[in-house]
């Protein structure tokens, strides 16, 4: 695979992310309430008009938010396909328009909550406010959702079909959505603090939401910038697959396990759920190993959230202490974060691997 | 060189019956399904004509020898009930060491059951448990891929009217690119009262049978159904002794940031992904003899893509829409179309489009009104979506098959 590099980016999470003006210092560290992380909102007015803004939904301002952002932030003139990722799509209008179906007997009943649900509504509006028309695709498919916006990217940068892609993910986390799942038994049936969240030992974990968009390019735009060298997605693989597809990204880049300097972990703290600690431990000697669900919650496109500080880590050349493991453990510090290998794993089912540089 | 990408197999169920066969018997008399609802409960259920699959989920169930009460919606039977079909058309028993993916769409998903006991899910009354993690549209996904033990790439992509297209299309390009050997493409979704009354609410939805590029045209049926088609690159069905179907020779994504729920009615974006796929299949426009149109039957729809073919054609291939046979199957829509295009070139045809009688004054575009066997040698499919998220397939014939 070529590079892509990462030429401007956007990350609305439960964390002071978007205004980016430290960078997760532990000062500013917000933890989870009744095992839930918000996304902490910008003012949207910044980046949405006052007519717009009234009929859209929580979801759509942060996703559109966040899009707006990055694109306004990469100076880039011509956007050639917007590809965004979302689990769930704008759940507060999915269930408003349920609800509004019981309600009314199925009559009478207003549109612009159906309109709003549909998964590619968030596409449709960045395209028409910017005037994108271009290739625009929305990936539906939970733990995969925001890893498939970046195989397609790599796909239409290789066929030449764009120089530049905007590609990005977003999910909303609801009060009703949060019972539903837990009945599935997604969630701790404990409170838990964030700080404790890696070490629990029962099963579940605790909810996020959040979005972050990236603008994608195959030449390098500036110095010091993060690319992407090898994506992986793996449904429902076992440990062998794993560790075959780790192997496998570290032949075609011609690296060792020793030369990889930091990996980002989606370790949840759900004990029904294999976090592969020892796979990982025994292979990657060299590594510092990072932390983020702690820090924005578990969701179906939550490795937005772990890709980003990759991109952050490598471009800063900081790993900010929040993110070292529950025992702090962590090695000295090293004088450059060169390969960044990212593994998340979505309650088993969608799990991903990417390796990125700077 | 690019490898030439084919269609291997393909399967459907859609209210015209099961199966490919019973899809065509029906298209070529001319017979449509549309009708009232029998399965699902809504109080539209004699309202609008559907196309209603007529059998029961858990009829489904039992001829796939599923279990109950293990979460598999309605959505994910017609899915796998589709899929079956169009693997044994493929002449794929198994995949042995075969890079296979799926690419798979729906808008729906799990909402079919998840609507039933909503209330119930959020109040804890009952026990739909089973149904709880079916609310988004990667459920049905990964049932198929479990049946069929589909391992090395699982996707689904939800793009409204648009969807099974764009699925097609993606994995046209993941076998292009050698990431798939077999790339299963296709959509599912099942009617639901979610769909039925969202669409109601926008107004368009037709009381009587739909009447796609008629002047006096009110509006879309809805209807349900699931379609798949196998794709791999020639040389490796050749060298597995099937033979192929059709040759995929020309696709395009193109949104035209109109509008969230209309097109242009000057259809630029209908105009600018037909044109933008004869240019990938390096074809010029007079060298299309049949378009599946995407004909809703929506005043908006039919006005701008009758101007896109206008201004694209010299003279108007024969098109028509297929939707007055099925219903609009939204997720599941683009791939039903494609394979009924791949149909017209396997069997040499063009479809009529029915309940057809004035021409809209502007446009003044007659449809194919007979069935009628004709000499094709490359068709166009077209799915246009809400949030401008059109799309376009062109199938060529293969020489010497």
């Amino acid at each position: 695979m070529k590079p892509i590099y990462i030429i401007s980016s956007a990350c609305i999470s439960p964390q002071h992310t978007f205004e980016a003006i430290d960078f997760l210092s532990d000062a500013s560290i917000v933890n989870a309430r009744n095992n839930v992380l918000y996304c902490i909102e910008p003012d949207f007015k910044q980046f949405i008009n006052p007519v717009q803004i009234r009929r859209m939904s929580r979801a759509l301002k942060i996703g559109f938010s966040a899009a707006m952002k990055c694109i306004n932030e990469s100076e880039i003139k011509e956007i050639d396909a917007i590809i965004i990722g979302t689990g769930k799509g704008c759940l507060e209008d999915t269930e408003a328009f349920l609800h509004s179906i019981k309600q009314y007997h199925e009559s009478a009943l207003n549109p612009t909550h159906f309109i709003h649900s549909t998964y590619n509504q968030l596409n449709g509006m960045i395209a028409l406010n910017k005037k994108i028309n271009s290739y625009n695709v929305t990936y539906a498919h939970r733990g995969f959702s925001f890893e498939h916006t970046l195989v397609d990217a790599s796909l239409l940068l290789a066929e030449g079909e764009a120089n530049h892609v905007l590609a990005g993910s977003f999910d909303e986390m609801t009060l009703e959505h949060f019972t539903v799942k837990k009945v599935w038994g997604y969630w701790k049936v404990e409170p838990i603090e964030s700080k404790d969240l890696l070490l629990s030992k029962t099963p579940g974990t605790i909810a996020g939401e959040g979005s972050a968009f990236f603008i994608l390019g195959n030449q390098k735009t500036k110095q010091n910038q993060a690319f992407i060298k090898s994506i992986r997605t793996m449904y429902k693989p076992t440990a062998e697959e794993i560790a075959f597809q780790i192997d496998s990204i570290l032949q075609e880049n011609d690296l060792l396990s020793s030369d990889i300097d930091v990996l980002m972990l989606g370790n949840n703290g759900n004990s029904n759920q294999q976090h592969h600690d020892l796979l990982f431990a025994d292979k990657f000697l060299n590594a510092n190993f990072l932390y983020f669900k702690h820090l924005c919650g578990e969701f179906d496109t939550a490795s937005q959230f772990g890709f980003w500080l990759s991109t952050q880590i490598l471009e800063k050349q900081q790993i900010p202490k929040a993110l070292y493991g529950p025992n702090n453990q962590h090695k000295e510090e090293k004088k450059e974060i060169k390969q960044v290998l990212f593994y998340n794993n979505y309650f088993e089912l969608n799990q991903s691997l990417i390796l990125l540089s700077v | 060189m690019k490898p030439s990408i084919v269609v291997s197999g393909m399967g459907m169920y859609t209210a015209l019956g099961k199966g490919l066969q019973a899809n065509y018997n029906a298209l070529s008399h001319q017979e449509h399904a549309l009708g009232p609802l029998d399965f699902l409960k809504t109080t539209h259920a004699a309202s609008f004509p559907f196309g209603e699959i007529k059998q029961s989920t858990q009829s489904l169930l039992q001829s796939l020898q599923l279990p109950i009460h293990k979460g598999y919606t309605r959505t994910s039977l017609l899915g796998i009930t589709a899929l079956q079909e169009a693997l044994l058309h493929a002449g794929l028993h198994s995949f042995n060491q075969l890079k296979v993916g799926i690419v798979n769409a729906t808008t729906v998903g799990g909402m079919c059951e998840v609507e039933k006991y909503y209330f119930d899910l959020l109040d804890h009354v009952g026990d739909y448990t089973e149904f709880s993690d079916t609310i988004d549209c990667a459920d049905c996904t990964h049932r198929l891929a479990d049946f069929f033990h589909i391992k090395h790439f699982v996707t689904t992509i939800s793009t409204a009217c648009s969807s099974s297209a764009n699925a097609i299309m993606l994995g046209t390009r993941l076998v292009s690119q050698g990431h798939l050997d077999i790339a299963i493409c296709g959509g599912t979704d099942a009617l639901t009262r979610f769909t039925i009354n969202g669409f109601n609410a926008l107004k368009n939805i037709d009381k009587a049978l739909c009447k796609p590029f008629d002047a006096e045209r009110n509006g879309l049926n809805l209807g349900e159904g699931a379609a798949y088609v196998i794709i791999e690159r020639a040389d490796d069905c050749a060298k597995r002794n099937h033979i192929p179907l059709a040759s995929i020779s020309g696709y395009c994504n193109f949104n035209e940031s109109f509008h969230a729920t209309a097109p242009n009615p000057e259809g630029e974006g209908a105009y600018q992904v037909m044109k933008r796929a004869l240019a990938k299949a390096n074809l010029q426009p007079h060298e299309i003899q049949y378009i599946n149109a995407h004909g809703t039957a929506t005043l908006t729809n039919d006005e701008s893509e009758s101007n896109a073919m206008k201004r694209l054609f010299q003279q108007v291939p024969a098109f028509s829409s297929t939707k007055c046979y099925t219903g609009h199957t939204l997720a599941a829509a683009g791939a039903v179309e494609a394979i009924f295009s791949v149909m017209a070139l396997k069997e040499q045809c063009v479809f009529a489009n029915l309940n057809f009688q004035h021409a809209m004054p502007e446009a003044q575009l007659i449809p194919q009104l007979h069935f009628e066997h004709q000499s094709i040698q490359h068709v166009m499919s077209n799915s246009f979506a809400f949030g401008g998220n059109n799309a376009s397939l062109i199938f060529s014939k293969i020489e010497n098959t």
